[in-house]
């Protein structure tokens, strides 16, 4: 039995990530997570901003619960993501965590001045993937409220 | 400013007290001297066309516009210089003034800035192109310890020991990599340029670095013993990283005796000498050089894992702080490690 927001209906998670091999292993840790989740994945921001926007191939879907963002992507990277959702009061309260190779200071502090939610280094195996899996399903679905 | 009058066939006829001093010649001597005299040897042969030249178009020519121009000084040695001229029509005939400033000095502030561009491009290109290379290598190699994880997790009850033996050491070998990647950042980002100095208490900073330590700590069973430290002028994050070094190493090379670490501090002269002194497994005075070097290694990794980098990153912190770092041998075996750091000018020594 797997767990659901209790809301009853799967956590919507966007993941923002230019990787195929880390879509996969996201995708893997959540469903070895147990937590039901429909993970939802655009390649880059102008994607992401659509996908919000629910404009061209997106009209139908979901506003996400929480959204995964990468910050070193083509087209439009994941500091330019953070600052045009900051500026959409529509989409100014949907929770944002980075999630990036980069742990240089200077990435973190921009991030977080752009207002992010929270910052995670991506780990470097897949067992640390899946407890950074199992912490954000902790964390963002079961012991905050979220908007 | 220098002024020199020449007349039309080059004869000098005139030159202030600054011209002289300027070229090194008398009044007397410049007054029987024609102007191509001040001129090197190499450009001479074209003067004379040149001011033949100027003559028959006399154009006042204003400072700063003509092309970069040399003199010759009575000992021979050549200065960069600048020349304004204006043609004068006098009783005695066309004569001509020229004004000559000599710009040594500042052709040499603009090479300087030059060369203190050229560097801080380079500089630039070099952080840029640690964090592109280590990002981009992480990447791929998060992808292979990842899947052969997987694979591992997932389908190695369908291989015999010596498969899941292949996945193990792959593993291993792509977390050494990764190591070895993030060590390489570490390094390239103790950059001089990033430095953040402020007045702290070095103690603050070595609780610090044994508190990030406390898992290796207990598994050593280690007693670390703590003198007076001082306050100094220092980056926190760099000199933590430094005692965050220094006492891992007391603690991974550990002899079989329960370690004991001690750090302490003396002043001598104008520094303070800090000592890191264990009672491990020591080291033998002829790699006391090259233990500092990136990637040098006196252990194999089935022994002792590690990239090799950690010394070459406490060197170039010392370094950077203005201080050096040593090691010695007490005769009653373990490591010492010394640095030392300037200490508060306003402290008496």
């Amino acid at each position: 039995m797997s767990t659901r927001l209790s809301r009853g209906r799967p956590a919507q998670i966007l993941l923002v990530e230019d990787n195929e091999d880390d879509v996969e292993l996201m995708r893997i840790g959540f469903e070895r997570a147990r937590f039901a989740v429909d993970l939802h994945h655009v390649p880059h921001g102008e994607a992401c901003m659509a996908f919000l926007r629910n404009e061209g191939p997106y009209a139908d879907k979901p506003r996400p619960d929480l959204v995964l963002l990468d910050l070193n992507m083509p087209r439009m990277d994941g500091r330019e993501v953070l600052a045009e959702i900051v500026r959409d009061e529509r989409l100014r309260s949907l929770p944002v965590v980075v999630l990036t190779t980069s742990d240089s200071q200077e990435d973190v502090l921009a991030s977080y001045n752009l207002r992010c939610s929270s910052y995670i280094v991506k780990p470097v195996d897949f067992h640390q993937f899946s407890r950074v899996v199992q912490g954000i399903t902790d964390y963002w679905f079961t012991l905050v409220v979220l908007p | 400013m220098s002024i020199l009058v020449v007349n039309g066939a080059g004869a000098i006829v005139f030159a202030n007290a600054l011209a002289q001093q300027l070229f090194g010649y008398s009044l007397t001597e410049l007054l029987q001297c024609s102007v191509d005299d001040l001129i090197p040897l190499r450009f001479r042969d074209a003067h004379p066309g040149l001011r033949q030249a100027f003559s028959l178009a006399p154009v006042a020519r204003p400072m700063g516009t003509g092309r970069a121009l040399f003199g010759l000084r009575r000992d021979g040695s050549e200065f960069p210089l600048e020349v304004g001229l204006s043609p004068v029509d006098t009783d005695a005939g066309r004569l001509f003034v020229s004004a000559i400033i000599d710009i040594s000095e500042r052709e040499q502030t603009k090479r300087l800035k030059e060369a203190v561009e050229a560097l801080e491009r380079s500089n630039q290109e070099l952080q840029r192109f640690a964090y592109v290379a280590s990002h981009d290598l992480q990447t791929p190699m998060r992808s292979i310890a990842s899947f052969v994880q997987l694979l591992g997790s997932t389908y190695g009850d369908q291989l015999d020991d010596r498969g899941r033996d292949w996945i193990h050491r792959t593993v291993a070998s792509v977390k050494h990599l990764q190591a070895m990647v993030r060590d390489l950042l570490d390094y390239s980002r103790i950059g001089s340029d990033h430095l953040n100095f402020e007045s702290l208490a070095v103690r603050d900073v070595v609780d610090d670095a044994i508190l990030l330590l406390d898992a290796s700590i207990r598994e050593a069973g280690a007693q670390i013993v703590v003198g007076e430290l001082p306050r100094l002028l220092g980056d926190r994050s760099q000199l933590l990283q430094l005692f965050h070094n220094l006492i891992g190493n007391a603690l991974k090379y550990r002899g079989t005796e329960p370690a004991r670490i001690d750090v302490s501090a003396a002043r001598e002269g104008a520094d303070w000498h800090f000592a890191i002194r264990d009672n491990g497994i020591g080291i033998e005075p002829r790699h006391f050089e090259r233990i500092f070097e990136m990637f040098q290694r006196l252990h194999d990794q089935s022994h002792y894992a590690g990239t090799g980098i950690g010394l070459a990153v406490c060197r170039r912190i010392v370094n950077g702080h203005g201080g050096r770092i040593w090691v010695e041998s007490p005769p009653g075996g373990g490591s010492i490690f010394r640095f030392s750091l300037p200490a508060l000018s306003t402290e008496p020594s």
